[in-house]
């Protein structure tokens, strides 16, 4: 995959998923998307809000969930859990000989009032 | 654990099932499901690509399949929250969606040589409740996990995957999946816009400390489902198993990260919704 066909690759991608974030109908919300979010406003790959996120711990890792079970002498609860055959499986995931897959679905994390 | 199967039975109402299909469900001119007995031609690809392709596919399919009951069981929560009927009876959609897109998957894992049934644990899990909060809140916080996130970022992922996708049959189903994730997407920013205005002060400040640990079970969750491939892995593999409608998992993190920050954290924070502060400050909790 040539890269400048993959950046065009995921232009596209994020527009697609840019475009279903649009609640034009309700007029509520979201206001000025029509005038921001056109074909050619697209950011590509980096950031382009100007936000304060910079974390790039998604192309690497990123799973430090506390309350992930113990799998024995292997810490679960570390970075790249789902590297970790025995985590996997206490997570329900698929081991699928270099990795965990979990098939999901996603289900929200719960927080009482 | 439990063996599921995805394939239409032989009872009476197979016809009506058939026929939501050819009507509610359908979208363009051309339905995604294979004729029967119809294979990938296997000695066109590497057998490590099928192989990964296979594999997907199938935790697709019991993934989608499960799916069905996290937005069948948001239902009762948006009765009990008065949205508008409309968004009542496309969540329902949504649901009948997911089961098509099981048997879809498995249809795919058929036509590439595995068997279409799978060991499964088939007991579904229960959204959460949010003990406290008012039936809106509830409501809210499950929608904007299922859709504003998660089919939101699949729309990027399914159109990236699409543009990759040669074989004919499959690309057909990678297609019918992108398309009704549109919708899926589209039932939860609608939703937001409705319901985020109606909160008070004290709901939103909840929603965003939820919303932390929201963005962590995603991040968690989603990196999980996206193996890296094995260190020096001949890079031909996995573009043979990008034409077999497995994206590159590499690319599909990095889409993920360029979604929330570039769409996603945008637009909630359009809507009022302190979605940078909350990412930043993500906490990953129980599962």
């Amino acid at each position: 995959m040539d890269e400048p066909r993959r950046t065009e690759r995921r232009r596209r991608a994020l527009h697609a998923a840019r475009a279903v974030t649009i609640s034009l109908a309700l007029g509520v919300g979201a206001t000025g998307c029509s005038q921001s979010h056109g074909p050619r406003g697209d950011a590509g790959a980096g950031p382009s809000d100007g936000g304060a996120v910079t974390d790039a711990s998604l192309l690497a890792d990123a799973g430090h969930d506390a309350a992930l079970a113990d799998a024995g002498p292997i810490d679960c609860s570390g970075s790249n859990w789902w590297e970790h055959e025995e985590c996997c499986d206490l997570n329900g995931g698929f081991w699928t000989g270099h990795g965990c897959a979990i098939p999901g679905p996603f289900v929200p994390p719960d927080l009482p009032a | 654990m439990g063996r599921l199967r995805l394939d239409v039975g032989a009872t009476p109402l197979a016809s009506e099932h058939r026929r939501l299909l050819a009507t509610a469900l359908r979208r363009g001119d051309t339905a995604p499901e294979p004729p029967p007995g119809e294979r990938v031609d296997a000695s066109a690809h590497p057998p490590e690509a099928i192989a990964r392709a296979l594999g997907t596919w199938a935790r697709r399919a019991v993934h989608e399949h499960a799916s069905a009951a996290v937005f069948s069981r948001l239902l009762p929560q948006l009765m009990e929250a008065e949205a508008p009927l409309e968004l009542q009876t496309v969540v329902l959609r949504t649901s009948m969606d997911e089961l098509r897109h099981a048997a879809l998957c498995a249809a795919v894992v058929e036509r590439l040589g595995g068997e279409p049934t799978f060991d499964a644990d088939l007991a579904t899990t229960p959204l959460p409740e949010h003990a406290g909060c008012a039936p809106i809140e509830r409501a809210l916080r499950n929608v904007t996990f299922a859709c504003c996130l998660c089919e939101t970022v699949s729309v990027g992922l399914l159109s990236a995957e699409k543009e990759e996708t040669t074989e004919p049959r499959i690309r057909a189903v990678v297609e019918q999946l992108a398309s009704d994730e549109i919708l899926h997407a589209r039932f939860g920013w609608t939703y937001l816009a409705l319901a985020w205005p109606a909160l008070d002060d004290l709901q939103r400040a909840r929603f965003v400390e939820w919303l932390r640990r929201g963005f962590a079970r995603l991040e968690r969750d989603m990196l999980a489902s996206m193996p890296l491939a094995p260190p020096g892995e001949d890079r031909a593999i996995a573009l043979a198993a990008a034409r077999l409608g497995v994206l590159d998992a590499r690319e599909a993190r990095e889409l993920l990260r360029d979604t929330l920050e570039t769409v996603i954290l945008p637009r909630l924070e359009e809507h009022g919704v302190s979605a940078r502060r909350a990412w930043r400050e993500r906490t990953s909790m129980a599962r």
